[in-house]
């Protein structure tokens, strides 16, 4: 697999020098924004630095949205929207929808900017206190959630939003701008409302959030990976919002080492991870439910070793130190406890 | 939790209330002489008070230029009257403070007390509105402004200024620090709309608005608004 | 590995896609992982390092506004500064500086992920081309911290159009700082003793004496990733994506390795925590097209992933001598341990969704997924000796009809041993989804689902001995059977007819099927009422209840009346019951159902205790009660709350009977000013649970199962509980005063773990002859105890234009105490015991950075 890390290797450097360095030219605001496309829909000066290249498909068809709280409303174009909204245009300006929006309007005056997702803007530029005259993507602005993930869904339906529909955060009447803040970049990924994806999954779920500051945990908190690892926020055929079918498929996406099938399998590892893994963190050793070996004494009643009770006197600093209860416990001598494929590993001691 | 924490939760708990102090270091700049900041951000702030009666004995010094009661025949003086008591203050404290460049309001503000600006504030907006007149409107001019006013030019990206001046310029109930415009001098107005749009350096956070909304009005739209903003009756919104 | 073992398209797509495409894995939140790249040092990946606008969000308004639930907005970053280059124009930060580490900072919990060293570092390079005409853009992204700790990542595209990446990362788990391995060879598949210890003939004393001098060691798996990947639109409603990754890990885990018990014989057999070489890489490739019209939807995917490990097995010395129960006899000396590492394993997953418009502005999807897990390894032969295992009787060890407890190494170690060589296992899975939602009336939305779940194994295995024709296994690398007689797991329906051992893999083919159907009401504009009835049936092959049932109850309240509150209430009630439980259904994979078995003269010893319920499978009664609240007392404050209780009962004499968590969270959010961002949070949850379990009685033999009985007496039951409490605190403060920013946050958590147990009578205990523990915390457990706190102070000050230095400290405070390595400071071997991990200790370490930043 070298050849894939070389090419990566390259596609970095190459992407690293690819512009070469330019002057650092002091400019003002203003410079920038006179650089900046126009997008005003009677097009003029636009037309004059269009781009000979096709449209980009996922602007290009962009149309201004319905908004039920305005309905006799009609687009002004973008140049009247930012005449008030100078200051959420400039954040505005270098994220990839205002890129997209703006690429697509040069390339077809019709395609609106601010108004593909805020809908036609005549009735709120007359009364901008008025609420729902816009749609407004915000607790006070009067939209109804409805209406504001059909409009974000107009573009983005489909995919990894498939089963939005009576999915929990839908039928909870969440927004999709409860997560997302598309107005500037907050987040080096996914458009968060917050500065990553767990801080933004944190603002409701903060219960499950600190318990990855437990002492075993994955490495969410050190930003080495993120909540929608696991989980697609938008819905999914599964009710905790996983991402693939099963639990143990998800997990097997990181620990497919895990995923056999064994020769010898254990039963409740192969039924669910989740009878052992506590997985956004726990206070004993590999995120387990419970401290060995009472975890696998709650099923293991059988015959001769494991069903005594252990006490502290079995501890290394006991009386009667005993495997059992010492270091790893049960997994010391079981260590394959997630299968074994030894021939001599039926119960996972190779 | 042990001891060893406890000071700890304690800084960190103490420092919202040691922030107000300085966070609100702008907004409290409009009381105290300080360096002038680049623009004045007249965003978010609480409604004024003061008292008329005060405002009336200071207002000696303005009344050369602006009139007994704020209204001035002097069409290039903007009339006080019946103006909104939030704007004309914020106005007052951008010219005491230096914000605009080389007023000759600033001299005359410098030995007023914020009180004294507060006060001056009120008694104006306690004033009648006095409506300016031009009877040398023409009255296609007055159309194109009334059409402008309320819908706005979008060919241009000129946003309708009902939104936020009300209907007929008296002003918005949201925003009390936006000043109320009809009856307005055109003359005042007319130069004012003028140097938005030629791109005077703004002063205040509104400012940056007025030098968006009016980038795209020509001449004709300007005296246009100007001559059908004076001809607007109506009462100012408080 | 390696490629050499995929199959040869598999071989040659990642080179197609790379040169086709030049592409990456793109974060999805559909499919596959990698959506986050970061480090500890900035978890955010640049975001938060970012100074807020002082402009503020907009002239129009002060402060933020709010997310329809009412969460402050943040705002928004300053502007960055723009250069041109032509048609494009670029912008970007770099952070560039050092680190100084100083304490406890080897400690595995101080550099947990994050392998923090003293020394230069690239904290992060983020720059930004884009090309305003026509929506291209470029980006690369990196971050250095240590050699173990970095990413590097470019991402070229066209908005709405397309999109390729690439990405490399590297990331540390350090398991252990304080590791003493007594084997060489550490990381390879050969753990050897050292000069000195002489494998089968070492005395613990001569053992522990080595480990003494052996220095503590780190052991750590490295994970290191590549990516490429693409998505693009083939046409407005048609896109199509490719992700492909590549992951290796290398090091070494604190594992296992039996010789058979220590407990009951002292000086005999062997407990080895060995340390397990991991080296091993995995390809994932997932792949689809996607339709998204006004009617229809589709999504068609595939993932599929290829797991290599470099090992097979990896083998250690055994270090210790043993020695036979019967007196006179002799055990066969065992010098080597073998432990199977996971197979190579493929899988692939077909997966493909439909979603149609429906009237009554509704939705119809179905999902049907089929997919495969495989693998065929090579198996390894069932012990790794050389001459005989086993007891020899009177102590002779020569093979012959005078020696039945002694068998001959060479039938056994190799994989002609075997009844076939290779695993030659997969499971199928199947799966089909069907939801439908239909809104009749602007108040009202119903919606149904309906899923159908399958695992199918494919074959299973015999252990089947063809050069001996014995049945089983060789228990634990040989040392079950050279110590005790008739336990070396070997039955032969002649020579060892009464031997009950494991002959037969489990195969664990289940199915589920879940129904649900629901309805929301919208009261008013600002009450919602939703209900969701569920169904689920769970059928397990081969377990102790062949079908469970679920029936659930959800009720959902959203409450927005007020303007400064929203409020989320979820209530669910569920139930658990199934068919007859049988605590026995193992039989068949037993020698007792063998042909020629005969039981032994008290009978078949029975296989646990009847009144046991294992707790995937129970009657089990859940209420759950989920309240989420945001509170809105100011424009610039927001204050969200939320309290949870899990209240899970189950019907189990023996096994887990109550499993109950609770949990209260309190975050206090202040933004008085766009540059100033103020947060507070305290949180508290607690989990308990109870268990019972009972000691049999009759050394084994009994045959009587139920709970009362001789072998399982009443007398002989014992409880546990175990009551986890954690308390979370933090706190940060982000402000900037003129030019100058000043960041700091504290987190602290204080976690407790208690398990307390009570007994019937000294009987159930392991050491009945001991009796009950007396004194001060006799009848639990020394608490478990893990405390940390981290506070960090920075402060950012300009330098010159586009350059700002940051300076920062981060301390970090670790109490840490876990009873399972109570002791190991004092010595890891502990007679025939050798322990290779110490266990967490706690640790205070500190952090100074100094960071150059610069606007690109």
């Amino acid at each position: 697999m070298s050849l894939l890390r070389t090419t990566a290797i390259l596609l970095f450097t190459g992407a690293l020098f690819s512009h070469g360095t330019g002057l650092h030219a002091q400019q003002t605001r203003e410079q920038l924004a006179a650089r900046l496309p126009s997008s005003n829909l009677s097009g003029g000066e636009v037309q004059a630095t269009r781009s000979q290249l096709l449209a980009a498909p996922g602007f290009a068809r962009a149309r201004v949205p319905h908004n039920p709280g305005a309905p006799d409303a009609t687009a002004v174009g973008e140049a009247t929207c930012i005449s008030c909204h100078q200051l959420e245009a400039d954040h505005f300006t270098h994220t990839l929808h205002s890129l997209g929006l703006h690429a697509a309007n040069q390339a077809d005056a019709s395609v609106p900017v601010c108004e593909a997702c805020h809908g036609p803007g005549s009735r709120h530029a007359q009364a901008p206190f008025e609420k729902g005259t816009i749609i407004a993507f915000t607790k006070a602005g009067g939209t109804p959630i409805e209406v504001q993930t059909a409009t974000c869904l107009n573009c983005h339906k489909g995919g990894p939003r498939d089963h939005w529909s009576g999915s929990v955060h839908q039928r909870n009447g969440l927004s999709c701008s409860d997560c997302h803040n598309p107005m500037a970049n907050f987040s080096g990924e996914g458009f968060m409302a917050r500065n990553s994806i767990s801080d933004t999954c944190a603002q409701c779920h903060k219960d499950v959030r600190v318990q990855f500051n437990r002492r075993s945990h994955m490495p969410l908190p050190e930003g080495q990976m993120s909540c929608a690892d696991c989980h697609n926020p938008h819905g999914s055929i599964t009710s905790p919002l996983l991402k693939t079918n099963t639990v143990n498929e998800t997990c097997y996406q990181c620990h497919a080492e895990k995923r056999g099938p064994f020769l010898f399998e254990h039963a409740p590892v192969r039924e669910n991870c989740l009878n052992c893994h506590s997985p956004h963190g726990s206070n004993q050793n590999t995120l387990l439910v419970a401290p060995v070996p009472f975890l696998c004494q709650q099923c293991h009643t059988g015959q001769r070793h494991p069903n005594d009770l252990l006490t502290s006197q079995s501890l290394a600093t006991g009386s009667n130190p005993d495997e059992r209860i010492m270091g790893r416990a049960c997994l010391t001598c079981h260590a394959n406890i997630h299968g074994s494929n030894a021939p001599s590993g039926p119960r996972f001691h190779e | 939790m042990t001891s060893k924490t406890m000071p700890c939760l304690a800084l960190l708990a103490a420092l919202p209330l040691l922030l107000p102090a300085t966070v609100n270091a702008q907004a409290q700049s409009a009381a105290k002489p300080v360096a002038p900041a680049k623009w004045l951000d007249k965003r978010g702030h609480a409604p004024i008070h003061g008292d008329a009666a005060a405002g009336k004995a200071k207002s000696e010094v303005c009344r050369a230029c602006h009139g007994q009661d704020g209204n001035t025949p002097v069409p290039t003086f903007p009339n006080l009257g019946g103006q909104r008591a939030d704007f004309l203050y914020w106005e007052l404290v951008e010219l005491k403070h230096g914000y605009r460049y080389q007023s000759p309001m600033t001299e005359q503000l410098t030995p007023l007390s914020d009180q004294d600006v507060r006060d001056l504030a009120v008694f104006f907006a306690s004033q009648p509105l006095a409506h300016a007149s031009d009877a040398a409107a023409d009255p296609a001019a007055i159309a194109l402004g009334g059409q402008i006013f309320r819908g706005g030019d979008p060919q241009r990206g000129v946003p309708p200024c009902q939104g936020c001046h009300g209907a007929d310029g008296e002003g918005i109930a949201q925003r009390p620090g936006w000043p109320v415009l009809q009856g307005q001098h055109p003359a005042y107005l007319a130069a004012r709309l003028r140097a938005y749009r030629d791109g005077d350096p703004p002063n205040s956070s509104n400012d940056f608005i007025m030098n968006g909304v009016a980038r795209g009005l020509d001449d004709a739209a300007i005296d246009g608004l100007a001559a059908w903003l004076v001809s607007r009756p109506g009462t100012p919104e408080r | 590995m390696s490629m050499q073992r995929l199959p040869l398209p598999l071989r040659a797509l990642p080179v197609a896609l790379a040169l086709a495409f030049a592409s990456s894995a793109v974060a999805d939140s559909g499919i596959g992982v990698d959506t986050w790249r970061g480090t500890k040092l900035d978890p955010s990946a640049g975001a938060a390092g970012a100074s807020a606008d002082a402009r503020g969000t907009s002239w129009l308004i002060d402060g933020q506004r709010r997310s329809p639930t009412g969460n402050l907005y943040m705002c928004p970053a300053d502007m960055p500064q723009v250069d041109t280059f032509g048609q494009w124009v670029g912008y970007g930060v770099l952070q560039v500086g050092a680190l100084a580490t100083s304490g406890d900072d080897h400690n595995a919990l101080w550099n947990r992920y994050a392998d923090w060293d003293s020394g230069l570092i690239l904290g992060l390079l983020d720059y930004t081309w884009q090309r305003p005409a026509d929506g291209t853009y470029a980006n690369v992204r990196a971050s250095r911290i240590s050699e173990d700790d970095q990413y590097y990542q470019a991402v070229f595209g066209r908005a709405g159009s397309y999109k390729v990446q690439a990405f490399l990362r590297d990331m540390p788990n350090i398991l252990s700082h304080n590791a003493k391995s007594l084997w060489n060879g550490v990381g390879s598949n050969a753990l050897t003793l050292p000069a000195g210890l002489t494998p089968a003939a070492s005395t613990p004393d001569q053992v522990a004496a080595v480990l003494a001098a052996t220095p503590e060691r780190r052991l750590s798996v490295k994970r290191s990733k590549q990516g490429l990947g693409f998505n693009m639109f083939l046409a407005p409603q048609w896109t199509v994506f490719a992700d492909l990754s590549d992951e290796q890990r290398k090091g070494a885990r604190p594992y296992g390795g039996p010789f058979f018990f220590n407990f009951p014989f002292p000086g005999n057999g062997g407990i080895l925590e060995t340390p397990k070489p991991i080296d091993d890489h995995t390809l994932n490739l997932n792949a689809g097209l996607r339709y998204a019209g006004r009617t229809w939807r589709m999504d068609l995917t595939y993932s599929g992933s290829f797991y290599r490990d470099r090992y097979s097995r990896y083998t250690y010395q055994m270090p210790f001598a043993m020695w036979a129960v019967i007196p006179g006899s002799a055990a066969a000396p065992l010098t080597t341990g073998q432990m199977a590492m996971e197979p190579d394993n493929d899988y692939h997953n077909f997966k493909a969704a439909f979603t149609r418009k429906l009237p009554l502005n509704g939705e119809l999807s179905i999902t049907a997924s089929g997919g495969r897990m495989r693998q065929n390894d090579a198996l390894i032969a069932p012990i790794d000796c050389q001459g005989v295992f086993g007891i020899g009787l009177g102590g002779n060890l020569q093979l012959g009809p005078a020696n039945p407890f002694l068998f001959d190494c060479s039938q056994w170690n190799t994989p002609a041993a075997l009844s076939r060589r290779s695993a030659d296992m997969s499971i199928d899975t199947t799966l089909v989804d069907a939801r439908i939602s239909l809104q009749p009336a602007t108040a009202w939305s119903l919606r149904g689902g309906l899923r159908f779940n399958r695992d199918d194994y494919r074959n299973g295995y015999l252990a089947w001995n063809p050069l001996t024709g014995d049945y089983g296994y060789v228990a634990e690398n040989g040392s079950q059977g050279s110590i005790v007689p008739g336990e070396a797991g070997i039955f032969h329906p002649i020579r060892a007819a009464d031997v009950i051992t494991h002959v037969r893999s489990l195969p664990l083919d289940l199915q589920t099927i879940d129904a649900d159907v629901g309805a929301d009401w919208r009261i008013d504009g600002s009450n919602t009422l939703g209900a969701t009835l569920a169904f689920n049936r769970f059928e397990p092959t081969n377990r102790e209840r062949q079908r469970v049932d679920d029936t659930s109850l959800k009720l959902t309240w959203i409450n927005r009346s007020l303007d400064w509150l929203t409020l989320r209430v979820n209530y669910s009630w569920k139930d658990s019951d199934g068919d007859r439980y049988n605590y026995d259904p193992y039989h068949f994979i037993y020698s007792v159902h063998l042909d020629g078995f005969e039981p032994p003269p008290g009978g078949v010893p029975s296989h646990t205790v009847e009144a046991m319920r294992k707790y995937d499978l129970p009657n089990r009664t859940l209420n759950k009660l989920d309240v989420m609240a945001t509170f809105m007392p100011r424009d610039d404050m927001t204050i969200s709350a939320s309290l949870r209780g899990d209240w899970n009962s189950y019907d189990a004499a023996i096994g887990r009977q109550q499993y109950n968590t609770h949990s209260a969270t309190l975050q206090w959010e202040w933004q008085p000013a766009s540059t100033t961002h103020v947060s507070l949070y305290g949180a508290w949850d607690r989990s308990r649970l109870r268990m019972s379990n009972v000691q049999d009685q009759q050394n084994g033999a009994g045959i009587d199962p139920h709970l009362g009985g001789p072998n399982y007496a009443l007398s002989g039951q014992w409880w546990l509980h175990d009551s986890q409490r954690n308390t979370y605190a933090g706190a940060t403060l982000d402000h900037r005063i003129r030019r100058v920013r000043l960041d700091a946050s504290w987190n602290f958590i204080n976690a407790r773990g208690r398990d307390s147990y009570s007994y019937a009578s000294a009987i159930a205990l392991g050491y009945p002859a001991l009796g009950p523990a007396t004194g001060p915390g006799a009848g639990a457990f020394p608490d478990m105890r893990y405390r940390t706190q981290s506070l960090t102070l920075g402060v950012t000050i300009p330098v010159i234009d586009r350059v700002s230095l940051r300076i920062f400290d981060y301390y970090e405070r670790g109490t840490v105490s876990d009873w399972h390595y109570a002791g190991f400071d004092q010595t890891r071997v502990i007679d025939h015991r050798v322990y290779t991990d110490g266990g967490p200790q706690s640790y205070r370490a500190n952090l100074v950075g100094v960071l150059l930043n610069v606007q690109l």
